[in-house]
């Protein structure tokens, strides 16, 4: 009987072998393994064997979700694996078997630029007590993969994280993907982490619980530590610090997203406290000029997730753009009038830094018109129904007045900005460069003049009516009574000069507020008050309390005893990070990259302490003061200032143009890694250059030219000098 | 019923965990503030608790410690501080917590609530050292009652130390929870769309602790804190 039940579970453990999931991958396509386990709703990790001698943990999840994990085998072969889920309770589901068939030719890796060998912790006296090792650089890389292995006869550490630092260890920051509970003994298989590109100059593993290991002893031991990665950067220049190294990691954090904790398995999925993370995109309207922005010049999985969103993004016969795909209401709550704008800029942009004529020329099945159709659709609602063609955009809607009895507007859905508004008329002037580009690349040069010639009526009317010559500011809007609302919002006046509707005068005026060097009477915070968080400007200087009807809470309250507490709310003194990527923009183009590069120190400076993962809470229990994680995207704008501010590259009608301003002290800055319509490039800009260059390696297109001037690339790699911009 | 069923998960819970293949001989979730950069990240105040400090070294423990502040009123009697911390199944909190010695005289109650993912909130018992003096309100299944309670010493560490489910006395249905924090970053948590297993159940995700005075303590209107140096979820 006992050989029956032994043949029995050996039958068993055949079987499941052939139940095993068959897979097919080659070594330059990773394999993507599905996952769905549920734990006890408990949040839970992956573990991988791959079959190829590695382990490799996923990022926390919640329980239950499906996603998948990705590997890249280095060599062809077939190779079995497994998979089990470990719950941060420490409960662990049954290993599911996988196998995977690759093809291709064996890839090399990316050189060991560190490594140690066994290493034991001191004895800990708490089970709380932080032990770690560390592996410091020569310098600052750009990392690829941690590998930890066991030490012979000891346990592998079951609870610990992975950190890098850009100073040295100054301070340290968590490898979002990289932490771990109750971790299976992996026996002699090497522990991958990897680090997609995070740049650091060192890594190092804490211990984040410590039991007595099988000695006894309250140690942590590990057999060796190996570290990979390349010297260049994404973002890359020749004056390398924790500037630079920052840039990158803050893109890594809140523009690609790539190693964040997402509850979901998607990028723009929300996390949870406390692993409060970055996220990608958000994909609807309001944010679709920004996502493009973001996206467009990446060969990412979140640009093709992007793509199918907008490919049928509706909108109403009358060309108004809805919030998001499933209602025309923000939030279901009431229409806002920036999402044409937005919608025109973005999907422009979108097209000019593809080239993506399928998308321009699909035809969507709900509205049977091809996007380009659409995107001349949403500008004629903006001309005809906010007639727009009398240079200023005038909201007819009853909900959207800018009076008291109002809801909000645009974004910014705090305030009651409607009729006339400044956020709205200053990306209204916006869409109608967009379109101007647009109708010119597609041979409209009539009706791209029309539009020139209409963006520059919209920019005097927009001074002429939003100026504020008291207050030396740009108001929020004139309501529909015709008072004109004036809170000090700072984000309406960086937004018009990050687009250069001020002339310089007014220019200085703004910034000279901002900067606090001119106190504005009336105003709740001046000087250096409105930069309080430093991470970007207060988003209004007046307290939103003295006119609480022209505030909607949301279901809070503006009293100040409660939520919207004046510097407790991120619309009632909080901040809002992504307007510091206009904030650099509009120092950038009236105070010339000195100015700019002033700010960008200052913002730099706070993402060395913590990359601004910080929660602070008011003293209602809201989390809302500082709005840069979780449900905010578009943080990843601000690295963004590198790409179109320092590097300049800007996507138009006639290519890429190239317009860098570096700063003075820098000899060259690079992207080593830009997708402009379809082909990936490096480019340069190099102060000792004197010619532009353009060489190929391999499938990277190496683009080089001088720091001053600028230039055009074209479609077909040939670049060009321009004089006019 | 529905109390019924909290009551088997979570004693099945318990269970579970007992069985886990790395059961835990410490807590499997705790913070002991030692790196005040990721306590920050769970932490939050609420009601009369208005700012948080995390303190390197307490000169009574040279340990690390939360600080939190406080003022009371007469409308406002809890002091909430809010812990958020992985979905978890557990059976045992236990919290290290201390009224300073130099705060006026006045007596400092403390109690707990809990929410799991599908926002229910349940109510656990108050801080209790076997000499009660004061009964606080609680929510249980027949309605609200006074459920005893002692004061917090002034000057040293008390550990409140509950286990679940005989400390807990009530479960609620969402949008009734005795403290109706909405977060609105945390958005929609999307649990619909999981795929759970039908004997599921949801996990804990936050506590409320707090300190609550009574309406006529001589600490109204005043500037007090709180110490706490270790929490631990088993």
């Amino acid at each position: 009987m006992r050989h029956i039940l032994a043949w029995f579970f050996v039958f068993l453990a055949g079987a499941g072998s052939l139940l095993a999931e068959e897979y097919a991958a080659d070594t330059q396509t990773p394999v993507r393994i599905p996952y769905a386990q549920d734990l006890h709703e408990e949040m839970l990790y992956y573990v991988f064997e791959w079959g190829d001698g590695t382990w490799s943990p996923s990022s926390l999840k919640r329980s239950g979700i499906q996603g998948f994990m990705e590997h890249r085998y280095a060599k062809p072969g077939r190779y079995e694996g497994r998979f089990c889920a470990v719950s941060i309770g420490g409960q662990r589901s049954d290993w599911t078997p996988f196998a995977v068939a690759v093809g291709g030719t064996e890839s090399v890796g990316k050189p060991v630029i560190a490594s140690r060998g066994a290493w034991s912790s001191g004895p800990a006296t708490n089970y709380w007590e932080r032990q770690g090792v560390a592996l410091e650089l020569d310098g600052y890389y750009a990392l690829d993969r941690l590998v930890l292995t066991k030490a012979p006869g000891k346990d592998f550490p079951s609870h610990f994280q992975i950190e890098y630092s850009i100073n040295r260890g100054e301070t340290w920051q968590k490898l979002n993907t990289a932490r771990c509970f109750f971790f299976p003994d992996p026996g002699n298989q090497q522990v991958v982490f990897s680090f997609n590109g995070i740049a650091a100059n060192a890594v190092r593993l804490v211990a984040t619980r410590i039991t007595p290991d099988s000695d006894g002893e309250m140690r942590i031991h590990l057999g060796g530590m190996e570290l990979t990665g390349a010297k260049e950067l994404l973002f890359d220049c020749s004056q390398r610090g924790p500037l630079i190294a920052g840039l990158n990691n803050m893109w890594y954090a809140y523009g690609s997203a790539v190693n964040e904790v997402h509850l979901d398995y998607v990028t723009w999925g929300q996390s949870k406290r406390p692993f409060e993370s970055g996220v990608s995109y958000m994909g609807n309207a309001e944010w679709i000029a920004w996502d493009a922005l973001e996206m467009g010049w990446t060969h990412s999985r979140e640009l093709e997730e992007l793509r199918a969103k907008w490919l049928d993004y509706p909108l109403d016969p009358d060309g108004y753009v809805w919030a998001c795909p499933g209602d025309p209401r923000h939030l279901f709550h009431n229409r806002h009038y920036d999402n044409n704008a937005c919608y025109i800029n973005g999907i422009v942009h979108y097209y000019f830094q593809t080239g993506d004529d399928a998308f321009i020329q699909h035809r969507c099945a709900a509205t049977g018109k091809t996007n380009l159709e659409k995107v001349r659709l949403a500008m004629r609602y903006q001309l005809e129904q906010l007639g727009g063609t009398n240079g200023v955009l005038t909201i007819t809607d009853p909900e959207v007045q800018g009076t008291p009895a109002s809801k909000s507007g645009n974004y910014w859905d705090y305030y009651k900005l409607g009729y006339q508004s400044a956020f709205d008329n200053a990306e209204f002037y916006r869409s109608l460069q967009s379109m101007a580009r647009l109708e010119r690349a597609m041979g409209g040069t009539e009706q791209a003049a029309e539009y020139a010639a209409l963006a520059a009526e919209t920019k005097d009317k927009f001074n002429e009516l939003f100026w504020n010559d008291a207050t030396g500011r740009y108001i929020g809007c004139i309501d529909a009574n015709g008072v004109r609302r004036d809170y000090g919002f700072t984000f309406v006046n960086l937004h018009a000069l990050g687009y250069g509707l001020a002339d310089p005068p007014r220019a200085r005026r703004i910034l000279d507020w901002l900067d606090g060097k001119r106190v504005i009477a009336g105003d709740t915070s001046t000087g250096p008050d409105i930069y309080h968080f430093k991470l970007g400007p207060r988003s209004n200087t007046i307290d939103m309390a003295k006119v609480p009807d022209w505030v909607e809470t949301w279901g809070g309250e503006l009293d100040p005893a409660r939520q919207g507490k004046y510097g407790m709310q991120i619309q009632n003194g909080g901040v809002i990070f992504y307007t510091s990527y206009y904030d650099l923009e509009a120092r950038l183009r009236y105070q010339g990259i000195d100015g700019a590069m002033k700010r960008l120190d200052g913002i730099m400076a706070e993402f060395e302490k913590d990359e601004l993962r910080r929660i602070d809470s008011n003293h209602v229990g809201h989390t809302l003061i500082l709005g840069v994680l979780l449900c905010f995207p578009e943080s990843g704008l601000v690295p963004m200032f590198y790409v179109d501010g320092i590097m300049g590259l800007r996507p138009g009608a006639e290519g890429l143009w190239i317009n860098p301003s570096l700063p003075r002290d820098w000899e060259w800055a690079a992207v080593n890694s830009y997708w402009f319509q379809g082909k990936e490039y490096a480019i340069c800009a190099d102060a000792t250059a004197t010619l532009p260059l353009v060489r190929q390696e391999g499938d990277r297109t190496l683009v080089t030219v001088p720091a001053i001037g600028r230039y055009i690339l074209g479609a077909d790699g040939q670049i060009t000098k321009k004089e006019d911009f | 019923m529905r109390m019924l069923f909290i009551v088997m998960a979570l004693a099945s819970a318990a269970f579970g965990a007992a069985q886990a293949k790395d059961a835990p001989a410490v807590p499997v979730w705790f913070d002991a503030f030692q790196a005040p950069l990721e306590s920050r990240a769970g932490w939050q105040t609420f009601q009369a608790a208005y700012a948080l400090e995390f303190v390197s070294a307490l000169p009574e423990t040279g340990r690390p410690a939360l600080k939190a502040k406080a003022r009371f009123s007469k409308t406002n009697l809890s002091a909430v501080l809010i812990w958020r911390f992985p979905d978890l199944q557990m059976h045992r909190f236990r919290a290290r917590i201390m009224v300073p010695a130099n705060l006026p005289a006045g007596d400092v109650f403390f109690q707990m609530v809990a929410n799991n993912t599908q926002g229910d909130a349940l109510f656990f018992k108050p801080y209790l050292d076997g000499k009660p003096t004061y009964d606080l309100p609680c929510q249980t299944i027949e309605g609200l009652k006074q459920q005893p309670a002692s004061p917090l010493p002034h000057g040293k560490w008390a550990v409140y130390d509950v286990g679940l489910p005989g400390s807990l006395f009530f479960e609620q249905k969402k949008g009734k929870a005795a403290h109706p924090v909405q977060d609105m970053a945390l958005m929609n948590t999307g649990r619909d769309a999981l795929n759970l297993s039908a004997e599921s159940r949801p996990a804990m995700e936050v506590f409320f602790m707090s300190f609550q005075v009574p309406d006529n303590s001589p600490l109204l209107d005043k500037e007090v804190w709180f110490y706490i140096d270790l929490v631990e979820i088993y």
